[in-house]
């Protein structure tokens, strides 16, 4: 009896392992080309964003950095003019001095310029949508807007240095070679 | 007769004689006492040209007081404040005022030339000028500087492989 009953069950499970094949046969072909191009796809879009996030996260950088810096040389300026202000009033020659400082708030001014083209042009980052558009596309763009901000950045380091230098070794050698001049109460 | 007359003739002549010789003793004196009185009358022009002279160089050389016009002549009519002018038929004028003393002239001191002193080199003396607290001032601005970074430029944290591509 219980042959009789374990042979009816193994038939019936072949019956519908059997039976499950044959649909099985029946399903239409998965593209698994297709399923490539959409995972390709979906990395590249993740890609695309992260890269984006990351050139904009340093515009952003950027913009802080020049803000802060052109703040604090703008500051200086504003020093320099008190100083000669009074120092002329009190009868020093300050022609030199004048002199150096308006070509020391022409390189504050370039270092503006430069900043503000280079934030201006990394900014152009956060109009990609690597979701929308192609990503390749956009992936291509992305990487030749860094390379042209190099060259921007490049001028604004060059243009910061130049601020400093014109500080350090023109503008205190004036004010300590006019703090020489003989002076009277 | 003739003895008489002629003694008479021959007197005549010693008479004349006489005559001339008291007239050239008259002349004589009477040359001297006009080279006197010519001597007389030389002194006393001098003296009185010398006067002369004083009194024109009183009057023309000294300087006097303005003279009153007789526009400033008051009438007695005016008394009371009213200046008028006295014409040139008004009877009554009042008297000029008292003449002004004329203050004497104070001669001038002759000045004695100045004789300009050698002048020495000038030494170009610095400008004068006040203090100002310059240290200060540069400390102040070189803590500001100090504060400003370029790390954020360094390009080379932008290139292409730091943005992942």
């Amino acid at each position: 009896m219980r042959k009789k009953i374990s042979t009816l069950v193994l038939t019936l499970v072949f019956l519908v392992c059997g039976a499950q094949g044959a649909w099985a046969w029946t399903l239409p072909e998965v593209d698994l080309s297709g399923i490539a191009a959409a995972a390709n796809r979906v990395a590249k879009q993740q890609k695309c964003s992260a890269i984006r996030v990351k050139m904009t996260s340093s515009a952003n950088t950027i913009k802080n950095a020049c803000t802060s810096n052109y703040g604090k040389f703008t500051s200086i300026s504003g020093t320099l003019a008190d100083l000669i202000s009074k120092a002329e009033h009190k009868k020093y020659n300050v022609s030199q001095l004048k002199q150096d400082t308006n070509a020391y708030n022409d390189k504050v001014t370039d270092f503006k310029k430069n900043c503000d083209q280079a934030y201006a042009y990394l900014a152009f980052t956060a109009l990609a949508n690597c979701q929308v558009d192609n990503p390749d596309t956009v992936i291509d763009s992305l990487k030749t807007m860094s390379s042209n901000f190099h060259s921007y950045i490049t001028k604004t380091k060059n243009s910061f240095s130049d601020v400093r230098d014109v500080y350090r070794n023109k503008v205190k050698v004036d004010i300590y070679t006019m703090s020489q001049q003989k002076y009277q109460e | 007769m003739a003895n008489g007359s002629k003694n008479t003739t021959e007197e005549a002549p010693k008479k004349t004689t006489a005559k001339t010789a008291a007239k050239e003793e008259v002349s004589g004196g009477t040359v001297a006492v006009i080279i006197a009185l010519v001597a007389i009358i030389v002194i006393a022009g001098s003296v009185g040209a010398f006067y002369l002279f004083l009194k024109l160089k009183k009057d023309y050389l000294t300087p006097k007081a303005p003279a009153v016009t007789p526009s400033e002549l008051v009438t007695a009519d005016n008394l009371s404040g009213e200046t008028s002018p006295v014409g040139i038929g008004d009877t009554t004028p009042f008297a000029p005022p008292p003449a002004v003393p004329t203050t004497p002239t104070i001669p001038e001191v002759p000045v004695p030339p100045v004789t300009p002193t050698p002048e020495l080199p000038k030494v170009p003396e610095p400008e004068k000028v006040g203090s100002y607290d310059f240290d200060g001032a540069i400390s102040n601005m070189d803590g500001t500087m100090n504060q400003t970074y370029d790390t954020t430029f360094n390009n080379s944290i932008y290139s292409n492989d730091y943005f992942g591509f």
